[in-house]
């Protein structure tokens, strides 16, 4: 027996001698935090923060078209009725907290705040590194970490978690909710504005060659007089908002306007072409305050799709998924009388559509009716050339399903055809893919924000220049009956000769032939901005032509305190011409998104859902 | 009953056994005074090999030869022979004046004396105090089946499989309900080792199947046994000096069991189509905007009152008028709805009138356009006119359209061939086999191969020592639809593409789903796209052993292991520019190549020792795994000239532009574990098994990497108690049994503790601003949980066996509580989104309990010539979630949230609005109220005056659940759940002379199936097909009791209608189902013996014979691989059934 247990002793010691190392197993592919604590280690980690930028779906997406566009009836969803059916809570306004287009935002936002904390945290025990580095870098991170939260405040108000480094640090999982110890709504403008002031002083004003994808100084001033204009704004009184911040909006935007300049160091101005803004070979132009920097290596479409790597806004015949379908009501919206200016207090709503169904899968589209110039680059009408590929007339290949999505089809974003054939400018396979830069804010946002601010402060008649500034830089380019590629037409569009023209009102010479539609811009009158009241309603009228499918307008409005009213009458005129919008209602309360039903869930009770959620 | 040629299980497993122990205890003492020789044959007359003949009182003795004939020397007339043999009753004869003895052994109908093997050894049945299911070979093949894990269903109470009707498909295998959120799939052991894959073995091979189902069973498994353990032994050799060699085979035809579902045909989706038009304009009053196929509608009258348009004078055109066209099918359906006056119109031709002449002219001018270029935007005709033009079908026959269900099935050939070599002597023992399994599926291109070949030998250098090698080799290769659940499958294809769409287009290359036809491509090009793709697999399991005796009653074994598995992928995705949406402009070819390697190293020392009544048996020893030691890697590349020439489908043949690759290495995970288990009796009757095991892993921080598991189980055998004198005379046995013991789980991610960052294009950016580089960056990709520890289940288990009248009657009772702690759980339902959204590790958090039933009752008598026996187990369990982290676990398919994992429920319940009926009017709308009597808002709505009633009549009512006075999203319940009451198997069998008769029943009651499918066939998701159900059911004023909502069209039905989970999802899943029936015949002996065959044995098999039930899909037996999706059913083609005919040769 003892022979027996002898042996038995020697495996088993042979067995665990080796067992330590046996059972020490490290992950494959993945580094840890240890071989990252470096100099350069550090610089990818912060690089990694960086590529929140880039969506992977449209629900991360920052130019959020599915929000401040699809929620705001400049699009709705598009494609088939069964197609994203979560989406489709979001267009006809029957969403909740559990919707995955409301909870998805949400974790992505405050993955942003995690990397920037964790930038900090490993900036703070990271040998080797320099000072100059160590500041710069806690101003980036900053930034972003500015950015997320002013996000998250923009979707779901601004009672939400704010997470700094010491939260980031007690706990895996920050234990920071949105109420104080009374139940009271912490409200967190004023943490976001300290990050962006940090960012601010700390940042360089200009960047060399290498580096013009990192915000400037300028670029966080922009993001805090952005987060002073949502602070001030009405938001039908909740979201601890005060309209004395106007002042210090104000003054931020004038700090912008007489010294701000790009990452390349270029003094902000307004770009010269609208439609330029929008392709590629024009990324971080004088125009450019913040830019997303797309860019493409082989064939990964990561960095290369603006609302996320699938191709949400490729059309039909491109292989594209036919989402976000510009409305009628917004195309209806660029009418503009005979002096070029828009039809005010939605007048355009009693007027025809210009493009109706004919027969078969034909649309007819009156080009002779006057419209701003931007149509045509924000959205697809049919009889209009489609950038350089062709002249769509039939719906066939361009839309989906028409009961669904209606006429119009997504353009801005879109890349030609040209940009197709050429791998380092589109991603083959991918119809959306384009390394045209999308901005979060451009200098024409400075220019509103700042026409918005004097109104609010009392001097309306002074916003008429800077709404019109933006307006006449809109009259500087139209779309020609065949597209131009350079100084020849482009083979898959016949080169004719129109019968409809441009004419600018702002700057006779400007006008021009060949377009193909009539196009007619002019400046508002000096009598628009005698009061606040009308004031605003061309600013409103100017944003949303002037940012359309960029994400913006729902925000807006929300903060305007007009969703209701908007959006309401939106859907009561949608409905005519697609049926999902009868009896579809935006609720008076929504000033915001529900916070996610499972995060309440998660961080009760220190989370509470939004004010403006609980009936 | 017995099939001659079917070893039986146990006993075929001990004759080596057996015979190893003669060979040790027998000594050859020879003092040669009387020669006898004889036969010993069973009943039937075959004769049976290995048994021992001895001398009793002596050592003396012999083992009988292949054909069971023995020549023995005995001492004098006076001696006594004993014959025994496992599995037969002995007998004893006295040699007399008798020189020959030819002996009929009786079979031993009481069992008792079986072994069965159990972890790291075998135990006597009898003495077994744990919960362990034998499964005998026997049983096994009773039904012929492609892998083991399809004839174990229902085979044994407690075990639950179900499966899918692809050849050779996976399977789910749950053993005493769901043990935890993170998959309960049992350990599987193959001789000894752990891991093996389920149809990588031949079912012929299998000698013993057993399943330790309680904790005091799995406990010598600890950290990989709290879901049950199948253990699995193949044959080995024997000692007989001579070769068995038989042959098992068979041919058969696999067909459908069902029809498909009842779609509607090409001209009846028009007339529905047409329908929605005009309820749309009477119930809604909205003018019909026409169909992309259809056109739009002549001569509907309305009321222009109702109309939705302009008031102003000047615009009293409606946006989209009903033009005066009549409604016809479409001539072409790609590009688009045109009729062939159109295609003449706009492609040149003259409209002459005369319709005949027109649509041949139209015809002509699109295969002049596009019959030759093959581009895949040329025209597709609808399939009406396809039939007409290219079918020569007549206007009515062409109706129909297309068929896809009978394009895409078919009977498919099954065969398998086995020949196996089973043979050797005192020196050396083997087994051979070399087998092969072919079947085709019931959907073309569809199929399952596999060769294997194994080799199991044994060799004994020394008296005490042997070595030997357990070698199993199989190459299987899968390809076409899996059966699986899912909505991508050809077999989904066939639901989900309208019947109007064509085969081909006009230019020959396949037609497409454009417009509203489907969602992506036919299931047709689907089939025939999957036609030279495969997913080959090749399996090596060895193992090496040796095996010392260096005393009575020790056993000190050593066994290494490895298993090596090599994976190729060859995948070609032809041009589907013709799909709906995710088509693709150009071919392209993948290859995926991975192989994995798992070792592992056994050592056991068993020590069994008898001192009076006292029966004692200690096994030590330890057990290192390494497994998923490995890699993958994967190419595409793209634009194949050849796209129709499969001898050019190589990686190198694709275009360079575009090219992509990816590599990733496999989850390595190590395991060590020491054990202990210690059995001991008292003379049979108090009996005890003590297992203790301490594993550690590599998934757990050196932190929490230890987990002992320890089990006790008692048993007392009451029938030999002397107050039990009085019941012998009906009662042989009756045993009572008792268990407590612990096991572990570690189903989570193999760095589950470890926090990593990655990088990628996912973390790059372009810092620089240019438009072609990205800087490099990192991020936490995964978070890790230094904390998290095994989890543990409890199990506590009581039971009896009882043998009755004379071993007929066999009946086993067991009862379980199972609790499941520290659960492992994605910390998501803990962890808020400010942690980021890197890849949350598991952390315990949960708690689970199932509880449950199992009885096991058989019969087997014998009168005169005719035999028969039946077997009824049936098992039932109740699992309930304790505790779960913050949130519930919901899971969703294309409908959000369809299942709810909630504390105090079972795991995976159906959640979902119920329905209460349909708003027959606009008062019926005003006047719906809760249980409390108060007014209830329509669905979504929350303004009581926002709202137009009449626009939702014709719609359903929801319940309001929470009585809030709205209907919404805080009105979801539990609607449904997916256990069953209780699941089993009917086995019956019979036998007269030559003739044997099988038939196996399984099945299910009380389980609900969520009808998944009824979202594309009754509510069009994803542009699907429509059933005739949705048509005739749906409410209308001339319907008003119709269930479904009022019919308006694909594009305008309600939100609540396509996108919501509903109770009319729902519905009671039980049946029953006749799995397997066979009858046999034996060719009698007289016949076969001169063909020097041994055995000769013809069968015919129909399986699923025929299924009863109430539910209305296309098969109750629904196979998920996700507990918490159990039951919901996409609608695939289910379980085919096969004729099958076989032979069984021994020679």
């Amino acid at each position: 027996m003892r022979k027996i247990f002898i042996s038995l002793a020697a495996v088993t010691l042979l067995a665990t001698t080796a067992c330590s190392d046996f059972l020490d197993i490290q992950p494959v592919s993945a580094v840890s935090e240890a071989k990252l604590l470096n100099p350069a280690g550090v610089e990818m980690i912060k690089t990694g923060m960086y590529s929140t930028l880039y969506a992977s779906s449209i629900q991360q997406s920052l130019a959020s078209v599915g929000y401040g566009d699809v929620i705001a009836g400049n699009a709705n969803k598009g494609s088939n009725a069964t197609d994203q059916p979560p989406w489709g809570e979001l267009e006809v306004y029957t969403f909740s907290g559990t919707n995955g287009y409301i909870t998805g935002p949400w974790a992505h936002f405050y993955n942003g705040v995690f990397r920037a904390n964790k930038l900090l945290d490993v900036l703070g025990k990271t040998e080797g590194l320099t000072d100059a580095y160590i500041l710069q870098s806690t101003a980036e991170a900053r930034f972003f970490r500015g950015l997320y939260h002013l996000e998250a405040v923009m979707y779901y108000g601004s009672a939400v978690p704010y997470v700094d480094l010491e939260d980031f640090q007690s706990n895996v999982s920050p234990l920071v909710g949105n109420i104080d110890e009374a139940g009271n709504y912490i409200y967190i403008w004023d943490k976001i504005i300290e990050d962006f002031t940090y960012a601010y002083e700390n940042l360089p004003a200009s960047y060399g060659s290498s580096e013009y994808g990192r915000p400037n100084k300028y670029a966080a001033l922009a993001f805090r007089a952005k987060t002073r204009v949502f602070q001030s704004s009405p938001y039908n009184g909740k979201n601890g908002t005060d309209p004395s911040n106007w002042a210090a909006a104000k003054a931020d935007l004038e700090i912008l306007m007489n010294e701000g300049i790009n990452s390349k160091g270029n003094r902000y101005n307004l770009y010269t072409k609208y439609g330029e803004l929008f392709s590629t070979g024009h990324d971080n132009t004088t125009e450019a305050v913040f830019e997303i920097q797309q860019a493409i290596t082989g064939t990964n479409t990561n960095g290369s799709t603006v609302w996320g790597s699938g191709q949400y806004n490729g059309l039909s015949n491109m292989s594209g998924w036919g989402f976000a379908q510009p409305s009628t009501d917004m195309a209806q919206s660029y009418q503009v009388d005979a002096n070029g200016v828009p039809l005010l207090n939605n007048a355009y709503r009693t007027l025809p559509p210009k493009s109706v169904r004919a027969s078969g899968s034909n649309v007819n589209t009156d080009l002779t009716a006057y419209m701003d110039p931007r149509i045509d680059y924000v959205l697809g009408r049919f009889g209009v050339p489609f950038k350089d590929w062709d002249v769509p007339t039939s719906y066939n290949g361009y839309i989906r399903d028409v009961n669904n999505g209606g006429i119009y089809f997504p353009k801005k974003w879109l890349p030609t055809s040209a940009d197709k054939n050429s791998a380092s400018l589109s991603v083959v396979g991918n119809s959306t893919s384009t390394v045209m830069n999308v901005n979060l804010i451009r200098y024409a946002d400075i220019l509103l924000w700042y026409a918005e601010a004097l109104v609010q402060t009392g001097t309306p008649a002074d916003a008429e220049e800077y709404v019109n500034e933006v307006r006449k830089r809109a009259g500087n380019q139209y779309v020609g009956a065949a597209y131009r590629v350079g100084s020849t037409f482009n083979s898959g569009v016949a080169a004719t000769t129109s019968a409809y023209v441009m004419d600018n009102k702002f700057d006779a010479t400007k006008s021009g032939i060949n377009a193909a539609a009539n196009y007619r811009i002019g400046p508002w009158p000096t009598s628009q901005f005698a009061n606040p009241t009308d004031a605003m309603e061309a600013i409103r009228y100017e944003t949303r032509a002037e940012f359309a499918m960029e994400g913006r307008y729902w925000f807006d409005l929300c903060r305007w305190g007009i969703a209701t009213e908007q959006l309401n009458g939106y859907t009561a005129y949608e409905q005519n011409f697609l049926t999902k919008f009868t009896d579809k209602f935006y609720n008076d309360a929504y000033i915001c998104l529900p916070i996610p039903t499972r995060q309440l869930q998660i961080m009760d009770p220190i989370l509470k859902q939004s004010e403006s959620w609980i009936f | 009953m017995k099939l001659p040629t079917n070893q039986k299980g146990i006993k075929a497993a001990l004759k080596t056994l057996c015979m190893v122990m003669l060979a040790l205890t027998v000594s050859f003492s020879v003092s040669a005074q009387i020669n006898i020789s004889g036969t010993v044959t069973e009943a039937s007359g075959l004769g049976l090999p290995g048994v021992s003949v001895v001398v009793s009182g002596t050592t003396t003795g012999v083992l009988t030869n292949m054909d069971g004939t023995y020549t023995l020397t005995v001492p004098n007339a006076s001696s006594v022979i004993q014959y025994s043999f496992i599995g037969y009753l002995s007998q004893e004869i006295v040699v007399g004046s008798q020189r020959t003895i030819n002996v009929v052994l009786a079979e031993d109908v009481q069992q008792l004396d079986e072994v069965v093997v159990v972890g790291y050894g075998t135990q006597a049945k009898k003495d077994i105090t744990g919960s362990v299911s034998v499964v005998t070979s026997e049983t096994l093949a009773e039904s012929a089946s492609a892998t083991f894990a399809q004839a174990l269903q229902g085979k044994s109470a407690g075990v639950y499989v179900s499966t899918t009707g692809a050849p050779g498909a996976a399977a789910t295998i749950r053993v005493r309900g769901v043990g935890s959120v993170n998959g309960s799939d049992p350990l599987v052991i193959i001789d000894g080792v752990s891991g093996g894959r389920i149809d990588a073995v031949n079912s012929n091979d299998i000698e013993t199947f057993q399943i330790l189902k309680d904790a005091s069973a799995t406990a010598i498994y600890g950290a990989q046994g709290a879901n049950g353990v199948i253990i699995i032994t193949t044959k080995q050799g024997t000692k007989s000096g001579q070769a068995r060699v038989t042959y098992n085979g068979y041919v058969g035809v696999s067909t459908m069991a069902n029809d498909g579902y009842d779609v509607l045909t090409a001209w009846e989706m028009m007339e529905f189509a047409a329908e929605g038009m005009i309820n749309r304009q009477n119930y809604r009053g909205i003018k019909a905007t026409g169909d992309t196929q259809f056109g739009t509608l002549q001569n509907i009258d309305y009321d222009e009152s109702v109309i939705v348009g302009y008031e102003d004078a000047a615009h009293t055109i409606p946006l989209y008028y009903i033009n005066s066209a009549n409604m016809t099918m479409p001539f072409t359906t790609l590009p688009a709805g045109s009729s062939y006056n159109q295609i003449l119109t706009t492609m040149g031709g003259t409209v002459t009138g005369d319709a005949e002449t027109d649509m041949n002219a139209a015809y002509e001018i699109l295969k002049a356009k596009y019959g030759t270029s093959g581009s895949a935007n040329s025209y597709a005709l609808s399939a009406y006119y396809y039939n007409i033009l290219e079918g020569g079908m007549t206007t009515e026959e062409a109706k129909v359209g297309n068929d896809w269900y009978d394009l895409i099935v078919q009977d498919g050939l099954i065969q398998d061939h086995q020949l196996s070599v089973i043979g050797g002597n005192d020196k050396g023992q083997y087994s051979f086999s070399f087998a092969y399994t072919g079947q085709e599926g019931t959907i073309k291109n569809s199929l399952f191969d596999r060769y294997s070949v194994r080799l199991n030998s044994t060799f004994n250098p020394r008296k005490h020592i042997s070595v030997g090698i357990n070698s199993n080799i199989s190459f299987t290769e899968t390809s076409g639809d899996r059966g699986d659940q899912g909505d991508g499958s050809p077999f989904a294809q066939t639901y989900t593409t309208k019947s109007w769409v064509a085969p081909y287009n006009v230019s020959g290359t396949y037609a497409g789903t454009w417009n509203d036809g489907g969602r992506s491509n036919t299931p047709l090009a689907s089939v025939d796209g999957g036609l030279n793709d495969w997913d080959r697999n090749i399996n090596v399991q060895n193992s090496a052993f040796i095996e010392i005796k260096p005393i009575e009653g020790l056993t000190i074994k050593s066994q290494v292991a490895a298993t090596i598995n090599g994976r190729w992928q060859r995948t070609f995705n032809e041009r589907s520019i013709e799909w709906n949406k995710e088509g693709s402009t150009y071919n392209s070819l993948s290859e995926t190549a991975s192989y994995s390697l798992n070792t592992q190293w056994t050592n056991t020392a068993n020590y069994t020792k008898k001192i009076g009544s006292n029966n004692i048996t200690v096994l030590l020893g330890t057990e290192a795994l390494d497994q998923d030691y490995g890699r993958e890697i994967n190419a595409t590349r793209r634009e194949y000239l050849y796209p129709d020439d499969p001898n050019t489908w190589v990686i190198n043949n694709g275009v360079t532009a575009n090219l992509s690759n990816s590599g990733t290495q496999r989850s390595h995970t190590a395991m060590f574990g020491y054990f202990l288990r210690a059995d001991y009796n008292w003379d049979g009757k108090y009996l005890a098994t003590l297992a203790v095991r301490r594993d550690a892993s590599s998934k757990f921080s050196d932190k929490n990497r230890w987990g002992t598991f320890p089990s006790l189980s008692l048993g007392w055998r009451v029938s030999d108690e002397s107050f039990m004198d009085g019941t012998k005379a009906w009662l042989d046995d009756f045993k009572l049994r008792a268990g407590y013991g612990t096991s572990g789980n570690s189903n989570i991610g193999a760095y589950n503790w470890a926090t990593q960052y990655a990088t990628g294009t996912n973390y790059h950016y372009a810092i620089n601003g240019t438009d072609n580089t990205l800087a490099t960056g990192y991020a936490v990709s995964t978070l890790g949980d230094f904390d998290s520890r095994w989890e543990t289940t409890k199990m506590t288990n009581f039971a009896f066996d009882a043998t009755l009248f004379d071993s007929k009657m066999t009946l086993t009772v067991e009862y379980y509580i199972k609790k499941t702690s520290d659960m492992l759980v994605s910390a998501s339902t803990v962890w808020s989104d400010l942690a980021g959204s890197a890849t949350k590790p598991d952390v315990n958090v949960g708690d689970m309990k199932n509880t449950g039933i199992e009885v096991n009752l058989g019969w087997n008598d014998k009168i005169g010539k005719f035999s028969y026996g039946a077997t009824l187990n049936i098992s039932q369990y109740k699992n309930e979630v304790i505790k779960l982290g913050a949130t519930d676990l919901l899971t969703s398919t294309r409908i959000d949230n369809v299942t709810i994992t909630t504390p105090g429920q079972p795991i995976g319940m159906y959640y979902g609005y119920k329905i209460t009926g349909i708003y027959q009017n606009a008062d019926d709308v005003l006047n719906y109220t809760n249980s409390e009597g108060e007014q209830v808002l329509p669905y979504l709505q929350n303004d009581p005056a926002g709202f137009t009633p009449i626009s939702y009549v014709g719609r359903w009512k929801i319940e309001d659940f929470n009585n809030d006075g709205f209907t919404n999203q805080l009105d979801q319940q539990i609607i449904g759940n997916p256990h069953p009451d209780f699941t089993g198997g009917l086995n019956i069998t019979a036998g007269y002379g030559n003739w044997d008769l099988s038939s196996y029943l399984y099945f299910s009651v009380g389980n609900d199936l969520y009808k998944q499918y009824m979202n594309y066939t009754h509510y069009g998701s994803l542009g699907s097909n429509y059933v005739q159900d949705r048509r005739d059911n749906s409410w209308s004023n001339e319907n008003p009791d119709g269930i479904y909502p009022l019919w308006t069209g694909a594009a305008s039905e309600a939100s609540e209608t396509s996108s919501l989970s509903n109770n009319l999802y729902v519905q009671d899943g039980s049946y029953a189902r006749m799995q397997n029936f066979q009858i046999g015949y034996k060719l009698p002996n007289s016949l076969i013996d001169k063909l020097g065959v041994s055995n000769f044995r013809i069968y015919g098999q129909i399986s699923n014979l025929f299924t009863i039930t109430k539910y209305d899909g296309l098969d109750p037996e629904v196979r998920s691989s996700n507990d918490r999706n159990k039951g919901i059913d996409y609608g695939g083609y289910g379980i085919p059934r096969n004729y099958i005919f076989g032979v069984n040769i021994a020679f």
